[in-house]
Order: structure tokens, then C-alpha cells, then sequence
């Protein structure tokens, strides 16, 4: 009987590992009428999991009504963009569109003495983060993350105008399905050409609070930074974006007495 | 009398005992259990203890790579919008 458990020991093991190891995130969706945080990992034993929790208990979440937030002018970090030219990878994650900068980008966000390295851009269509419930027609994001894992996101309001030649680049070399990429275009962006061009780069005029990842899992620690001008995108452009995603943009959440800071 | 049938019964059940290593393919291991507490409790300990190791192990890398969030931070922004 021994050696029958000893000989199964290894099946076990596989067993064990395959399960916790091959667990992914579950679905979730911006039109499921399940609140996230109550979406179940099915796939782990019990007790019950919920990776999604922080969604729906978090104190600190993105996005939310600038109208809402008490607004603080004071000196603060001088903020610099500091991007290049990079071969792009474009992403379609399934709940937008991205673009994914190479591994051993230079460019990143200068936060005082600190620079951040950016990780990706994706946009939303409407804007995720209002004022008096009014959106934007569109948002731009700046996912930067530093070596020891902290968020910090640079986020561009857009608005109906002059067409952007970079976007329609982004659109036009976007796959279609969702979880599909194209890194073999060769073609180089800079992602400062998505930054208002009113604007000094080095040292842009922007707000800042704290906040969360605006999608699942919702993890709080992230610093926004949301710049005062905004960029334009033309109709044509838009319409062509919504037939990629429409309405990918989370709801405001409660500002629960954050502050908002500005450098203006 | 009344001694010699227990006696005889009991060296019955160990005889059992000793032949139940031999039956392989035996195909249920809740009577197995029942019959032979004393075989299957060492490596039945065991293979709690090296299962709970393994559980303690995985949630100390759990922790480990929580501790350092650059790959899995980075990389999850990456396949996904977040």
C-alpha cells in the first residue's frame, strides 16, 4: 500500500501544481451586470476566492469626478515626459486598444528626481475620469511602473478636433480580436507625440491624486497624474475607435476625502 | 475457547494485513483505510505533511513575488489594460 502511494505521489504533485499554478484571471466584462468585486475564481478550492475584491472594498478608487475632489494648488514634483521613439507592439487586450512599448524602453515619467519607466498607452472611449458626470469623448493612459512595482499613470483627456495622424497609425495597425497583438509592423512611435503639444514636456502642468487601477483587479497605490490640456482626435477617428470598444470606460467612484493637487 | 476464537481471529486480520500490499490494484481505498488503520497511517501522514510543505512552500513564493512586483506587475500591464 505504501509503494501505491509513493508511485501516485508524483501524479499528486502534478496534480496539485497544474491546479494552482494554471489558475488565470477570471472573465470579466465592462457590461457584465456582476459587480466585479464579486466576480469568483472558480478554478481555486475552497475557502472561496475573490480576486476582484478590492474593486468593491478598496477606499482609493479610479476613476472619479474631478467636480467631486477638493482641489489644492501647491508647488509640487516637477512632472517630465521624458519619451522617444519606439518600435511599438500593437495590442488589442480585449478591453482596449494598447500599445505596448519594447522591453529595455528608455523613456519614461520624470516625477521629481525619479523617472518611471512606461510599460504601455490604451485608450477609452468615453473618458473614465468626469467633471460634474460630463466625459470626455475619449481618454488616453500612460501605464508607468518602477522597479519596485509602484503604478503611476499619466492620463490625457481627448477631445473632437484636428484628426491625430499617430492614432489613426494605432488604429490601423490594431488586430481585431481580442488577445491578439502585431509587434511585427517595424513602425516607430513616440508616445510624446500624445501629449498636448500647448504643453512643455519637461515640465507639464498637471493634477495629481491617489488612486487605482481603473480596471480588475482595481489594486489601489497607483499615482495619477491627469494633465490640463487636452489632445484632439477627429469624429472619423473616433467612430473608427468605437468599433474596436465602446463604452470600456468604469464608472466614478466615491472619492472617500482624497484631495486633488495641482502645480498650476 | 472464547480466547482461542479471538485469538484466531485477530492473527486472521493481521494476516490480512500483511497480504493487503499485494493487492495492487485493489479498487477502493476507503475499505483499504478501514481495514489496515496501522499500514496506511504512516505514509498517509506523509503525504499530508509533504502536501502541506508543498501548500506552505507555494504561498511563501505567493508572498515572495508579491514582495517583488516588478516582473508581475510589469508584465501583467503588458497582456493586459489595467
Amino acid at each position: 500500500m505504501e509503494s501505491k502511494i509513493l508511485k501516485s505521489l508524483p501524479v499528486l504533485f502534478f496534480l496539485y501544481h497544474t491546479t494552482t499554478a494554471t489558475s488565470a484571471s477570471p472573465h470579466w466584462d465592462y457590461d457584465d451586470p456582476t459587480p466585479w468585486w464579486a466576480i469568483e475564481d472558480t478554478t481555486q478550492p475552497a475557502p472561496r476566492s475573490y480576486p476582484y475584491a478590492e474593486c468593491g472594498v478598496g477606499q482609493h478608487q479610479s476613476p472619479v469626478d474631478l467636480a467631486a475632489v477638493q482641489l489644492t494648488s501647491k508647488p509640487l514634483n516637477q512632472l517630465a515626459a521624458l519619451y522617444g521613439a519606439d518600435t511599438a507592439t500593437f495590442f488589442n487586450s480585449g478591453h482596449a486598444v494598447q500599445v505596448n512599448t519594447s522591453i529595455g524602453y528608455s523613456g519614461g515619467l520624470k516625477v521629481g528626481e525619479e523617472t518611471i519607466p512606461l510599460i504601455q498607452f490604451h485608450f477609452h472611449e468615453p473618458s473614465e475620469h468626469v467633471i460634474n458626470g460630463d466625459h470626455f469623448p475619449a481618454e488616453l493612459h500612460f501605464v508607468h511602473i518602477n522597479e519596485d512595482g509602484r503604478i503611476a499613470v499619466l492620463a490625457v483627456a481627448i477631445e473632437l478636433g484636428e484628426e491625430h495622424p499617430a492614432f489613426q497609425t494605432v488604429l490601423d495597425n490594431m488586430p481585431t480580436q481580442g488577445g491578439e497583438s502585431n509587434a511585427d509592423t517595424g513602425i516607430q512611435i513616440d508616445p510624446a507625440v500624445f501629449l498636448p503639444q500647448q504643453q512643455s514636456h519637461n515640465n507639464l502642468e498637471y493634477f495629481t491624486l491617489a488612486g487605482s487601477l481603473t480596471t480588475p483587479p482595481c489594486s489601489e497605490g497607483v499615482q495619477w497624474y491627469l494633465l490640463a490640456d487636452p489632445i484632439t482626435i477627429s469624429e472619423a477617428q473616433l467612430e473608427q475607435f468605437k468599433s474596436f470598444y465602446t463604452n470600456n470606460a468604469r464608472p466614478a467612484q466615491d472619492v472617500n476625502g482624497r484631495a486633488i493637487l495641482s502645480n498650476k | 475457547m472464547f480466547k482461542k476464537l479471538f485469538f484466531a481471529a485477530l492473527l486472521s486480520v493481521s494476516m490480512l494485513s500483511f497480504a493487503e500490499p499485494d493487492k495492487g490494484l485493489e479498487p477502493s481505498p476507503i475499505p483499504t483505510q478501514q481495514n489496515q488503520p496501522s499500514v496506511d497511517a504512516a505514509p498517509q501522514s506523509r503525504l499530508k505533511s509533504i502536501l502541506s510543505n508543498q501548500k506552505q512552500n507555494s504561498a511563501a513564493q505567493q508572498q515572495d513575488s508579491n514582495t517583488d512586483q516588478k516582473p508581475s506587475m510589469i508584465d501583467y500591464c503588458r497582456k493586459h489594460t489595467c
